[in-house]
């Protein structure tokens, strides 16, 4: 295993490279997009999960399936599907995470060959009977794994796959932890990069990469600067593109709130009782994320803080200077709650940087101007 | 101490155009005057007013003689009226991009402007929406519908509640176990609603008069069925689709009242009588169009006399298309039980009929398949379909279905693009250009077979 | 001590150099074959003046080009450095209102200091360019358009928001026989109305000030007052206060130095072209 870090930056521009490689060996790739489903189950059924993301390359081929007026990051991975890119996936775990991925599960499936496609329901609500209704889904879930892989998944090896993830989670936990020091002993790009390279390999390998790079990250000489300490919050960012181009501008990115990124590791499944019904209360209930609706009873400001506390924890806890809300135009779960998070983080006293962008990237100067201005406003 | 904002009045030219359709049916000239009559009298009758998101949930409201109001409703109006820009401007000014849904960003500035001036904003026509004492948002059809009214607590302290309705895998819905997983869900979601209203209007449901107006609401759905599927099918077309688009509201806005009953009634017996007499509408019905996608454009609803002015009618729109017959069984007799249940069997027959196309998607909400089926029952000529920038739901799968009939048929398809209520994503010249030369193509084709 | 500022915009390139007020200033157009000469814009400031390149203590560089300035001791983005340049100019201003050739910003500022701001650099409609369009395909000179709009009685609605329609609306109107000067009032009404809009998600404060080329527009400032409901500033030269802002920046960097006695951070420097574009 080659050095953490590097391991890392390698994985992350060739990301297919391991999962081909498996492949070859005679294993299957197991492809899922977004954050809800389960990649224990993948796991426990013996393949490898990976998780579909898209390009900053142009898009030149979607346009004949798909409309322009919606979420670029899926005409990307779609765009990506249908020249073939995701050929070593053998199959997909489609969920219903927002209007953009639902409604295209079915033009993916039409068009893009795999020997495997399954759309997973989930609810938007999370009250008992959501997570009943979502427990059977993933049992269905389960059953369809278990055929396709000719393995059975036994509570037993679906109790070990959780406790494997779960590892994974404490380790990226304890990595990222590493940005509360000042300056943080690794940058967001580089974060970034290993959350991504975690996201394409198996997870024991995953785990042993972690390790690795905690001990080379502890005892670095060689770690960023000290600049504006920030928080990122945002769906889609599964490129190091923007994060690099806000370090570049004079800040270190300290902590995150992204869909790649804290919302997948920080919270661990639980571990006593139906696995099943943990990994349905996880993804459902403790992922934060605003395709999902927490339902709280009680005054508006309670309501906020359910649905955005941990983000001025987050802020709190990572001593973070200012925030910037990173939405991809079109995401509407994300559009809906952008007046109200940035309200909510101002009167928490955190500058807030908005920033609208159609996911490649294309006014790099524009937002440059931005962030710096950002960045000189906080003095 | 506000600052008073006075604007010069100026005179202003405007190329007089009339931006409404004409109707040609008696229903839907009625349409306007029922929707009036909805929002003031949620303002005058007294009754507690709940704002409400299309959720196929109005029975409940019915029943518990609760008021609901529509915003999505109210926005199409202000969309018609050309008054939705100063409340569009005042959502987008909070910082509601503008590829959000129309409908949302008018709701959101009419009560941005309502909570700021403590008064109804002058501009909002009929009267304004009345104040409610409940939300109720719902999943269902696309995320806007529960975001929405999430974020209304900004400018409403209304108490919000949403629940979820589910639709089956297509490939998997005439399964057992898989009707009762959904159906239980769908059933307890609503249960859930039913308990918030009746904590909110602090009265229990009587359930014989539940009953009643759910039979009713069965009653409705089929007769609205059969006038829709009538009047696409008669040759020539006497229900073109800019009365179709006016003649959903009772459907989808008064389900379960007498009043809607009567109204599908009336539109049968007067459908029947124009095809039974081969009564059209335009006088020379030269291309038969099907508006095959996309919610229409509420700001230039005459467009559609710009086209019947050319000879084409637009004989049926697959934007709001009614349930079809659904047997409900005897031994179901909870009237909540009766809706979940017409609901999930409705979607079943969508299915069954993707399936019989060849299609077997994944998770058939819209009915991908329904422009190749209609365009065989309705005898088209030419489909014309409309991407509307700020609604994801009725946008995405459009192309997927014009490549769906190329691989059926060399009809000609057409893409529209504009905005369901924004009226600065409309276009007018480039519309009228891309329909000219569409209907050329329809005319050639005529002449020449192809 | 003399300071210098260097706004290279996407159209026109401004040098400011002060001591204690500004003393020579410049204004040339941003051409490609420019953009690496801002150095001749800045000899040109000089020659104004008469005083070497090397008795200027900081020079800070701002706007678009900003990156293209070798000869810079700082890169302060153009949003500070308007801020600065306005409220020193109309110390009252809470709201600036920028509208340059290809893009146009909203600042709000609270004792010369950014609290938040907004930009529209994607799209022409609301900046200049779009006036430029349409002055070609009304065949006027661009100076001409604002005092001509002011004459109208009876204003063109034009309803499109994307510059390329709007301009097919124009045509359709000239064939229908509206006058050119009702035609302009719309326009200048619709740029207004764009920018109104953008600027409307920062909560505008009077006192609102308007600068870029676009400001010198009367026709513009007085729609953009129609929509605010309130008389606006416009500053005699609209087109310094970046430089002017960048400039004093550059000063009171040095100044602040000078006082808590540490060395200010300058670049060797030569006034020499931007290597990079050869």
């Amino acid at each position: 295993m080659a050095e953490g870090l590097n391991w890392a930056k390698r994985l992350y521009q060739n990301r297919s490279q391991r999962a081909r490689e498996l492949r070859n060996e005679g294993k299957k790739v197991m492809g899922y997009i977004c954050c809800q489903p389960p990649v224990e189950l993948i796991t426990a059924a013996g393949m490898v999960p990976y998780r579909i993301t898209g390009t900053l390359e142009p898009i030149t081929e979607a346009d004949a399936y798909l409309e322009t007026l919606m979420c670029p990051y899926v005409r990307s991975c779609f765009d990506l599907g249908i020249k073939g890119r995701y050929d070593f996936v053998d199959g997909i775990i489609w969920p219903h995470s927002c209007d953009n991925i639902q409604k295209t599960s079915d033009i993916w499936k039409h068009y893009i060959p795999h020997s495997y496609f399954k759309y997973l329901e989930v609810p938007h609500m999370t009250d008992p009977s959501a997570l009943e209704f979502f427990t059977a889904e993933l049992k269905v879930l389960k059953r369809s794994l278990e055929e396709y892989a000719g393995v059975e998944i036994t509570d037993e090896r679906l109790e070990e796959a959780i406790k494997v993830h779960n590892e994974s989670r404490t380790l990226l936990r304890e990595l990222s932890s590493l940005r509360k020091q000042d300056p943080p002993l690794l940058s967001g790009t580089e974060m970034t990069q290993v959350v991504l390279a975690a996201m394409s390999i198996p997870v024991a390998e995953c785990n042993e990469m972690l390790r690795n790079i905690i001990q080379e990250v502890k005892a670095r000489k060689d770690g960023p600067q000290k600049a504006v300490r920030l928080l990122v919050y945002g769906c889609e960012i599964d490129d190091i593109a923007f994060i690099n181009l806000m370090e570049g501008c004079g800040a270190n990115v300290v902590i995150d709130d992204l869909c790649i990124g804290t919302k997948y590791y920080w919270k661990d499944v639980a571990t006593d009782g139906s696995p099943l019904k943990n990994l349905a209360d996880h993804y459902l209930g403790e992922v934060m994320c605003p395709r999902t609706f927490h339902r709280s009873p009680g005054t508006r400001q309670q309501d906020l803080d359910n649905r955005f506390g941990y983000i001025r924890d987050f802020a709190k806890e990572f001593n973070v200077r200012g925030a910037i809300l990173y939405i991809i135009r079109y995401c509407d779960t994300f559009e809906f709650d952008v007046p109200e998070v940035r309200d909510y983080l101002q009167q928490a006293g955190l500058p807030v940087l908005h920033l609208e962008d159609d996911y490649s990237l294309t006014s790099i100067q524009g937002f440059k101007t931005r962030i710096q201005a950002f960045l000189e406003m906080m003095g | 101490m506000k600052e008073r904002v006075e604007r010069k009045l100026e005179a202003v030219q405007e190329v007089p155009k009339k931006t409404s359709a004409r109707k040609w049916t008696e229903s839907a000239k009625k349409v306007r005057g029922l929707v009036a009559n909805m929002y003031l009298r949620a303002v005058t009758e007294g009754k507690p007013v709940a704002w409400v998101m299309f959720t196929l949930a109005n029975e409940l409201f019915v029943a518990l003689d609760a008021f609901p109001v529509y915003p999505e409703n109210y926005a199409a109006l202000c969309a018609t009226k050309r008054v939705g820009e100063p409340f569009i401007d005042r959502a987008e000014a909070d910082g509601f991009s503008n590829v959000t849904c129309s409908y949302a960003r008018i709701g959101l500035g009419y009560s941005a402007i309502w909570q700021e001036t403590g008064e109804i904003p002058l501009m909002a026509p009929d009267g304004g929406m009345g104040k409610p004492i409940m939300m109720v948002g719902s999943a269902l059809v696309c995320d806007t519908r529960y975001k929405w009214f999430q974020t209304f607590s900004r400018y409403l302290d209304v108490p919000y509640y949403a629940f979820d309705i589910v639709s089956p895998p297509a490939e998997t819905a005439h399964r057992p176990d898989v009707r009762e997983q959904y159906m239980k869900y769908n059933l307890e979601q609503l249960k859930g609603l039913l308990s918030f209203m009746e904590e909110r209007l602090e009265k229990k449901v009587d359930w014989d008069k539940l009953d009643e107006v759910v039979r009713r609401g069965e009653e409705t759905y089929r007769w609205w069925f059969d006038a829709y599927m009538l009047g696409g099918s008669a040759v020539p077309c006497p229900f073109p689709a800019e009365d179709s688009f006016r003649c959903f509201v009772p459907a989808f806005f008064m389900m379960g009242e007498v009043e809607a009953l009567e109204f599908y009634k009336d539109l049968y017996q007067e459908i029947k009588y124009k095809a039974d007499n081969k009564i059209g509408s335009i006088p020379e019905e030269k291309y038969r169009l099907l508006w095959g996608g996309g919610l229409p454009p509420w700001h230039t609803m005459g467009i559609m006399d710009y086209v019947e002015e050319r000879g084409a009618v637009f004989v049926f729109q697959a934007a709001y298309v009614p349930m079809p017959h659904v047997d409900i069984p005897d031994r179901i007799t909870n009237p909540l039980e009766r809706m979940v249940y017409s609901r999930y069997a409705s979607a079943i027959m969508r299915a069954e009929i993707d399936k019989k196309l060849g299609l077997f998607g994944a998770c058939n909400v819209i009915g991908h398949g329904n422009p190749v089926l209609f365009v065989d029952q309705f005898k088209i000529d030419g489909v014309v379909m409309h991407w509307l920038r700020s609604c994801r739901g009725t946008t995405i799968g459009q192309v997927y279905q014009k490549r769906l009939l190329e691989e059926r048929s060399d009809l000609p398809v057409l893409f529209l693009e504009s905005d369901m209520c924004d009226v600065r994503d409309y276009f007018e010249e480039d519309w009228k250009m891309k329909l000219n030369a569409f209907l050329e193509t329809l005319e050639a084709r005529k002449k020449g077979g192809g | 001590m003399y300071f210098a500022g260097v706004d290279i915009g996407s159209t026109m390139t401004k040098v400011v150099i002060m001591d204690e007020e500004v003393i020579s200033s410049i204004i040339g157009p941003t051409g490609p074959e420019h953009r690496r000469l801002a150095n001749r814009v800045m000899e040109d400031a000089l020659r104004q003046i008469g005083i070497p390149f090397d008795e200027i203590a900081y020079v800070v560089a701002t706007g678009y080009g900003r990156i293209n300035v070798p000869f810079a001791d700082k890169q302060i983005t153009e949003i500070t450095c308007h801020a600065k340049g306005v409220n020193s100019l109309f110390p009252t201003v809470r709201t600036a209102i920028d509208i340059g050739g290809q893009d146009a910003k909203g600042i709000k500022i609270v004792n010369g200091k950014v609290t938040g701001f907004i930009m529209n650099d994607k799209c022409a409609a609301g900046t200049g360019r779009f006036l430029e369009v349409m002055a070609e395909v009304l065949g006027l000179e661009l100076d001409q358009m604002g005092e001509l709009s002011m004459k109208s009685r009876n204003k063109v609605k034009i309803s499109s928001t994307c510059t390329v329609f709007a301009e097919q609306e124009v045509i359709s109107r000239i064939a229908d026989g509206a006058l050119l000067e009702d035609i302009l009032a719309g326009l200048h009404d619709a740029i207004a109305s764009r920018v109104y809009r953008m600027v409307q998600r920062l909560k505008i404060e009077r006192d609102v000030v308007v600068t870029g080329g676009v400001a010198k527009n009367t026709g513009v400032v007085k729609a953009l007052e129609n929509y605010l409901g309130f008389p606006v500033l416009v500053p005699e030269e609209p087109l310094l206060t970046g430089a002017i802002g960048a400039a004093l920046i550059g000063r009171e960097l040095t100044q602040k130095a000078l006082e808590s006695g540490q060395p200010i951070e300058t670049k060797v420097r030569r006034l020499e072209a931007a290597t990079f574009f050869k």
